[in-house]
This record gives structure tokens, C-alpha cells and sequence, in this order.
């Protein structure tokens, strides 16, 4: 019953990196002025404690901020961090404790350590998302009569307008913003996922049919000229999730799948700097570390013995990436979860805590 | 079609029992009312939720009542018992409230300001269905508002009868889950939509969703520990509580419960997975049926002894020690305020309500709790209730004025009423007139 609209046939791996990964000429520009440091938050009960650690030497952190919430309800960060910047979604510490509440929407600059509130109209379980120059960011609201808004954020200015409203999806949610500063977002509806983009202005166009059901985990490379994410598709009487590369511009208008030689499920495919994306899999009797997929090689990160990992972000400089380790098999039975770094130097270390840790991002090389 | 499904969803959104419905005003506000918290370890809480899982609460009452819980698959339904698996009640009271009925500056075994969340949820069970108006006459809370905000036993009753609505309202309104065990309701996993219900039956891409699939939320995620090491951000709300079921919460080093390992759908097999695909989120939801989520696990039925309502409810007796009370709002701050307090000669919780005649008498709290014997309260001011009535002048009729307070209650027979002289050594202006200095 699986519906297939928008799923692209399968393809052989070569040519499926070859066509999908860029490598491209607009090339972000790597930050090399320090070594990598990891940024994460501690969740606490009543507040949720932010730190940065090396990613030498991950055990000595540093505590830059506390952010107090209502009871139980941690903070829902962007999925990125853009030049030691990230915004965050948090409820306050005097709201209900349910999801319902409206949520502060903050912004958190790790380089002066101070933090600063954007709004009090946020939804929380909506990450925010920030321009590639981290000037901009969107975040989501739900108005009174259920609509719901994506708000534009000057960062500079502080000032907020609505970029588009819509009432009558499922709900939408921001994806990033591409080459010409227009944002895409996702709108969920009973015909499955849809990519759309929108600029100040201008009417909202569907940029793809991502799938009939509920495509997730959507990543914007950091050229802002490709889109990956994961979509369900039927796989030997099973549910999976696989990755999908949409190249944004291109001729074909349709996604592909990054990479078939990969049975069984996939997690949130992760852009590195130069273009190759990290995807999780699935365990698998000889581990199941990320696999990279690069213009010309695929590799494989050091895996460990047991569990599959689930990538988060990479390093500046793409020498180590941040993952959600998990100790079991697959999405039905995945284990304890803990974050876990691995360096290109086949490093493992996992970052020892007794509550969960929010990843947040990199700042540094 | 998608238009007019949302604004099902969210009419139906706004009826759970803990539904977070945003709200204007709650049933005693501006104020709150007290009310006595039990022991650290729960252990009067779970025997409550024991007795209300099989209606020994409050049997005929029409409001706190178990109902009788349907049973079969959409084409083959009827009433079964009025029981529901307990292991289900006590997450959902420890996922709400950590099982309290007292604010978190209340001790144990003390009485203290009402758990009231923002959105009017009270109590234990975060009831918040006719919570959120006052609904008596002359805009005062009714009896059963009282009870459900001061008594143990009501909230837990209340609650356990709006779970027990929401997987009544299948097939017409929800889902079923159990199509292969006939709907069993003494299978712990067949609960899941009713539990999803309890918190809101939102879909997919709401501000509230609780839809496993939602991209909000974390894919994949371990098992909620219910430990309070996880944040609840990344967890729909039926998640929450079965997580709680597996995993009991612990004080003082021991489980507060026994553990059961129930199962959530697989929704990577395509049985459960098609039932929570975004086409099928649509009123009445034939298509979200599923079948039981395996390896299922039955209730298992507590053993109660036959008077247990008798043992946890007692014998309340109201007894009240002022008959008449002089404020003078102009003298020293003791002749400001009088106190009240009220006590319970007999045993059990009492709950108390105290209604001023006029409405420049202010009661503080306006409901609350008091203490007999066979019940443990051993922190400061216990076991009597306390009321203190002060005066708001701007809406003195006159510089000498007279009011009463009745004191009745919802768990105990009688009423007292108390006289109460107000004099006020300032000069009255008549309304809408000022006073130049």
C-alpha cells in the first residue's frame, strides 16, 4: 500500500554519486581558525546546561550557558549551527508543560557565550532553521485560528515577518534556504510530502512530490543547491527509510536515490562542507558505522562493534562527525541511545553524560 | 476535505482529559485551592488508581464512574466491564503530574496549593474537562470541580473515566487498536490510541502533535525511560506513558510499580505503518486500525480488598471553629484578615468548599483539604484546613458591612456558615465620584 509518487526508480550507486553529489564550484568556505569544538546541551529536568568541548578531548567541556525550561520539555535546536550561531526553540520555565504551549525562540551565539530571545509565538517541536550566512533564520508559529506561519527573522534588525501562511496542510515545516536566499520548506497533506519554496513576494511553488507519505530528516547542502532526506519505501515486506538527493535547479525536477547497494534502513543523510553526505544505516553483523558518499569514493567511518549511528553534523573542516549512537538494530529496536564522536582517524569517543545530550553544532575548523 | 478534517481535528483536540486546551480562566481563579499531598513512596495514590482501574471509586455516580468499556472490532461491538489495566493509570499519572496532587512546594503528607497547571489541568491526573469555567451558579465552582481539585480520589476517578471515554469514542470517532484480539481492553497495548487521545488525537504536523511519525520528532528514538533523563520533546505523548509502563518510576531506591515490557506498533511492518500513513489520518480514521502490537501484554487485575472505597475514603466530618469574624480593614494587619480552620473529626480526606455571600469578601484558598485520622499528614500545618478572609474596599458597599462564608462540602454532610463584620474607618465615596485631595 506503500504509495511510490516521487520515488525515482532505483539506480546503480556510481551513478546515482556522480549525478547527485556536488562537488560543485560554489564551495562554502572552511573555517580553519581553531581546532573543532563540539557544541551540545546537557538536558536537565528544569533547565538544559549548553557546552563546548574539543573534539580531541571531548571530556573537558565548558558550560556557556543554562537555559531554564518548563519541567521535562528540553530545547529543539536548529539543525545547524551557521558561524558559532544557533537558534532554539524552547518552552519557558512559567509555561504549561505540554506541547501545546507557545515556545521562546532564541538565539544563541557560542562565540560571546550569550543568548538572546527572538520571539514568544513559537512552535516547539518546529526547529528553526538559519541563512548560510546566518543573518536570517525561519522559524514556525501556529496562529489562533490553527494556521500556521513561517516567520522570517532579520537577525540584525530583529525584525519578523510573515513569509507565508497556510491552513489547510497537515503542517509545514522549514527545510533551509537555497542559492537565491528563498526558503523551502515541506508541507505535509494527506497526498504525502511536498517541497516547496518561497520567496518575499511571491507565491509558494512546489519544488517536489518528496513522497505520499512522510518524508523527514531534510538536509540542505551548504551551498544551498541540493536537498537531501529520507522517504519510506516497501523493502522485502518491511517499511524502510532511504535517502534521496534532490538537486535544486536541476532538468529533472525529481529526486534520487543516493545510494541502493544499502538494504534496509537509512538515517538522516548529513552534508559535509565539500559536498558528500554521511548517511546512517542499519546494524549489520560487521557494525554499521555512517557510510560517505563523496563525488568519487564512498567510505565507510569506523564503526563500532555493536549498534548503528545516526548522523548529526560534521566538523568544519570535515575531520570528525557528531553521531546519535545507538547500541540496537534498527529503528524498531534501536537501543540506548548516546552521542558519540567519530574522527576520520577512525577515532570513536563517546561523550559520557547521565542525561540525554542535545547536539547542537560545531563551531571552530 | 483537508480543511474541514483539520477543523475536526481540532474540535476534537479540545476534549481530552488532559488536553492541553489554552484557556482563559480555571475553575477557582484568580486563586487556587489546597489541597493534602500523600506520601512520598505513592503508595495511596496506587491503591486509589487500583480501586478506580475497577470502578471501586465511586460506582453510580455519573461523573466519577467507570464506565463500561466497549469491546470488539468495529463490526462486533458492545459493553464489556467497567475496568481498565491500572498499569496504563499510573503512567498516565506519573507522565502528568508525577502523581501529585499538591503543587512541588508542597511536602508530603501536608496540605498545600492544588497542582493547576496554565491550561487549568488539576491534580494527579491533569483533568482538565470542566476544569476550565467555573460552572456552578454565580460563577462559583461546582461540587464536582471541588472534588476533583482538593480529593485524591475524585481526580484519579475523573481521570480514569475520561481514558475510559476516549476508548469508548472508537470506533465512531478513533481508531481501534486490537482488530485481532477483538479489542480486548484487558490487553495493556490495545490502549494506545485511547492514550494517545487522552493528551489529544493530533495529527501529523501540528503545534500538539503526538503522531509517531511526525518529522518533529526524533527518528529513531529509544524507549522513553521515564527516569527523567530524556527530554519530553522528542516523544509523542503515548510514548510517553508506555515508555512509564515499562520502565516504572522509582523513589528511594524502589519501583514505584512492577514493570511490564509492552510493545508500541512496529511501524516498520506495513500493517502498522499503513494505519499511521498521512492518508489515513482522516475522520472517522477507519483506515488507523491496527492490530495488537506484539508481544501483547494483559492487565494485571489488582487485588483489593472489598471495603477498600470505605478504607480510602473514611468517614469525613466538617467541623468549622469560628461562628462570627470582625475584620477591620484599616487596623493593624492581623485585624485585616481573619483565619478560619477547619477540621475533620472524622477520617479520610475531607474536601471543603467556602463561598462568600458578596463579593468584596475575598476567601483564600476557596477550596481545600482536611485531615482525620487513618491518614498519614505530618508536615506543618497539618491536618486542618486553613482560610484566610480579607476584604477588597473598593467594593465595600458602605463603610460598615456585612457578609457571611459557607463552608460545605462535597465528600461530607453539613455546612456552617460564618458571620462576617467588615468595618472600614475611611470615608466610602459613592460610586463614580473621586475625592480631590
Amino acid at each position: 500500500m506503500l504509495g511510490s509518487a516521487g520515488l525515482v526508480a532505483v539506480l546503480a550507486v556510481a551513478a546515482v554519486v556522480a549525478a547527485l553529489v556536488r562537488t560543485g564550484d560554489v564551495q562554502p568556505e572552511l573555517v580553519t581558525t581553531s581546532e573543532p569544538t563540539l557544541v551540545f546541551a546537557e538536558f536537565g529536568p528544569s533547565a538544559d546546561e549548553i557546552f563546548v568541548a574539543p573534539a580531541s578531548d571531548p571530556t573537558a567541556r565548558t558550560r556557556i550557558q543554562s537555559v531554564p525550561h518548563a519541567s521535562g520539555w528540553g530545547l529543539n535546536p536548529a539543525p545547524e549551527m551557521v558561524a558559532g550561531k544557533t537558534a532554539y526553540t524552547v518552552l519557558p520555565p512559567n509555561a504549561a508543560p505540554e506541547r501545546t504551549s507557545a515556545a521562546e525562540l532564541w538565539l544563541l551565539d557560542v562565540n560571546t557565550a550569550s543568548a538572546s530571545r527572538l520571539a514568544r509565538d513559537a512552535d516547539l517541536l518546529a526547529a528553526p532553521v538559519l541563512r548560510q550566512d546566518g543573518d536570517v533564520l525561519v522559524y514556525r508559529r501556529t496562529e489562533e485560528d490553527g494556521a500556521q506561519s513561517l516567520v522570517r527573522v532579520d537577525l540584525t534588525t530583529r525584525a519578523r515577518r510573515v513569509l507565508h501562511r497556510e491552513a489547510q496542510s497537515f503542517g509545514l515545516f522549514p527545510v533551509g534556504f537555497d542559492q537565491s536566499g528563498a526558503v523551502l520548506f515541506t508541507r505535509l497533506s494527506a497526498a504525502g510530502t511536498d517541497l516547496v519554496r518561497v520567496s518575499e513576494g511571491s507565491a509558494a511553488t512546489v519544488v517536489l512530490h518528496a513522497s505520499d507519505e512522510i518524508a523527514r530528516d531534510w538536509s540542505m547542502s551548504p551551498a544551498g543547491d541540493a536537498v537531501a532526506f529520507v522517504a519510506p519505501l516497501l523493502q522485502a515486506e518491511r517499511i524502510v527509510h532511504q535517502a534521496q538527493v534532490l538537486t535544486l535547479g536541476g532538468r529533472s525536477g525529481n529526486s534520487q536515490a543516493l545510494v541502493t547497494s544499502v538494504v534496509g534502513e537509512q538515517y538522516s543523510p548529513t552534508w559535509r562542507s565539500d559536498g558528500a553526505l554521511a548517511i546512517g544505516r542499519e546494524a549489520t553483523a560487521d557494525g554499521a558505522a555512517p557510510l560517505v558518499i563523496g563525488a568519487a569514493v564512498s567510505t565507510t567511518l569506523a564503526a563500532d562493534p555493536a549498534g548503528f549511528d545516526v548522523p548529526l553534523g560534521w566538523s568544519a573542516a570535515g575531520d570528525y562527525l557528531a553521531v546519535r549512537h545507538f547500541s540496537g538494530f534498527n529503528s524498531q529496536q534501536p537501543g540506548v541511545e548516546t552521542l558519540v564522536l567519530i574522527g576520520l582517524d577512525a577515532s570513536r569517543a563517546e561523550i559520557a553524560t547521565e542525561t540525554e545530550l542535545i547536539f547542537l553544532g560545531w563551531t571552530g575548523a | 476535505m483537508v480543511a474541514l478534517f483539520g477543523a475536526i481535528v481540532s474540535a476534537l483536540a479540545l476534549e481530552g482529559g488532559a488536553t492541553p486546551t489554552p484557556a482563559t480562566a480555571c475553575a477557582f481563579d484568580p486563586l487556587r485551592p489546597a489541597t493534602y499531598e500523600a506520601d512520598a513512596l505513592r503508595e495511596r495514590y496506587l491503591l486509589v488508581m487500583s480501586a478506580a482501574a475497577s470502578n471501586q471509586l465511586f460506582p453510580g455516580d455519573p461523573y466519577f464512574e467507570l464506565p463500561a468499556v466497549e469491546v470488539g472490532t468495529r463490526a462486533n461491538r458492545s459493553f464489556g466491564a467497567s475496568a481498565l489495566p491500572v498499569e496504563i493509570l499510573r503512567a498516565i499519572g506519573w507522565v502528568e503530574s508525577s502523581m501529585t496532587m499538591a503543587s512541588r512546594s508542597t511536602p508530603f503528607e501536608a496540605i498545600g496549593p492544588a497542582l493547576v497547571s496554565f491550561d487549568c489541568g488539576h491534580g494527579i491526573m491533569q483533568v482538565t474537562s470542566g476544569m476550565t469555567v467555573p460552572l456552578g451558579a454565580g460563577g462559583q465552582p461546582t461540587s464536582n470541580q471541588i472534588a476533583v481539585a482538593t480529593s485524591d480520589l475524585h481526580n484519579v476517578a475523573r481521570g480514569a473515566s475520561i481514558l475510559a471515554s476516549k476508548w469508548n469514542d472508537a470506533p465512531g470517532l478513533r481508531p481501534i487498536a486490537g482488530t485481532n484480539t477483538n479489542a480486548d481492553p484487558t490487553i495493556i497495548e490495545n490502549w494506545y490510541y485511547a492514550v494517545w487521545a487522552y493528551n489529544g488525537f493530533t495529527g501529523p504536523g501540528s503545534r500538539q502533535s503526538n503522531h509517531p511519525l511526525d518529522p518533529n520528532q526524533a527518528w529513531p528514538r529509544s524507549a522513553y525511560r521515564c527516569d527523567g533523563t530524556q527530554s519530553r520533546t522528542r516523544y509523542p505523548y503515548q510514548e510517553l506513558v508506555y515508555g512509564c509502563v515499562a520502565n516504572p518510576a522509582e523513589r528511594a531506591g524502589r519501583d514505584l510499580w512492577a514493570a511490564v515490557p509492552v510493545s508500541l506498533p512496529d511501524l516498520t511492518n506495513p500493517q502498522f505503518f499503513n494505519a499511521m500513513r498521512l492518508a489515513s489520518f482522516e475522520f472517522p480514521y477507519n483506515g488507523m486500525d491496527i492490530p495488537t502490537p506484539s508481544p501483547s501484554h494483559r492487565t494485571t487485575t489488582p487485588q483489593l480488598p472489598a471495603n477498600i472505597r470505605a478504607t480510602l475514603a473514611g468517614s469525613p466530618q466538617l467541623s468549622v471553629n469560628a461562628g462570627a469574624i470582625t475584620i477591620h480593614t484599616n487596623g493593624t494587619p492581623d485585624q485585616a484578615r481573619a483565619t478560619i480552620r477547619i477540621a475533620n473529626p472524622g477520617s479520610g480526606v475531607l474536601s471543603w468548599f467556602a463561598k462568600p455571600s458578596d463579593n468584596f469578601l475575598i476567601v483564600d484558598p476557596p477550596a481545600g483539604s482536611a485531615v482525620g485520622s487513618g491518614v498519614r499528614c505530618t508536615a506543618s500545618g497539618c491536618p486542618n484546613g486553613e482560610i484566610t478572609v480579607s476584604i477588597n474596599p473598593t467594593l465595600l458597599p458602605a463603610s460598615r458591612a456585612s457578609g457571611t462564608i459557607t463552608i460545605t462540602s462535597p465528600n461530607a454532610s453539613g455546612s456552617t456558615t460564618i458571620r462576617v463584620q467588615v468595618v472600614a474607618e475611611f470615608e466610602v465615596a459613592a460610586p463614580g465620584t473621586s475625592r480631590a485631595p
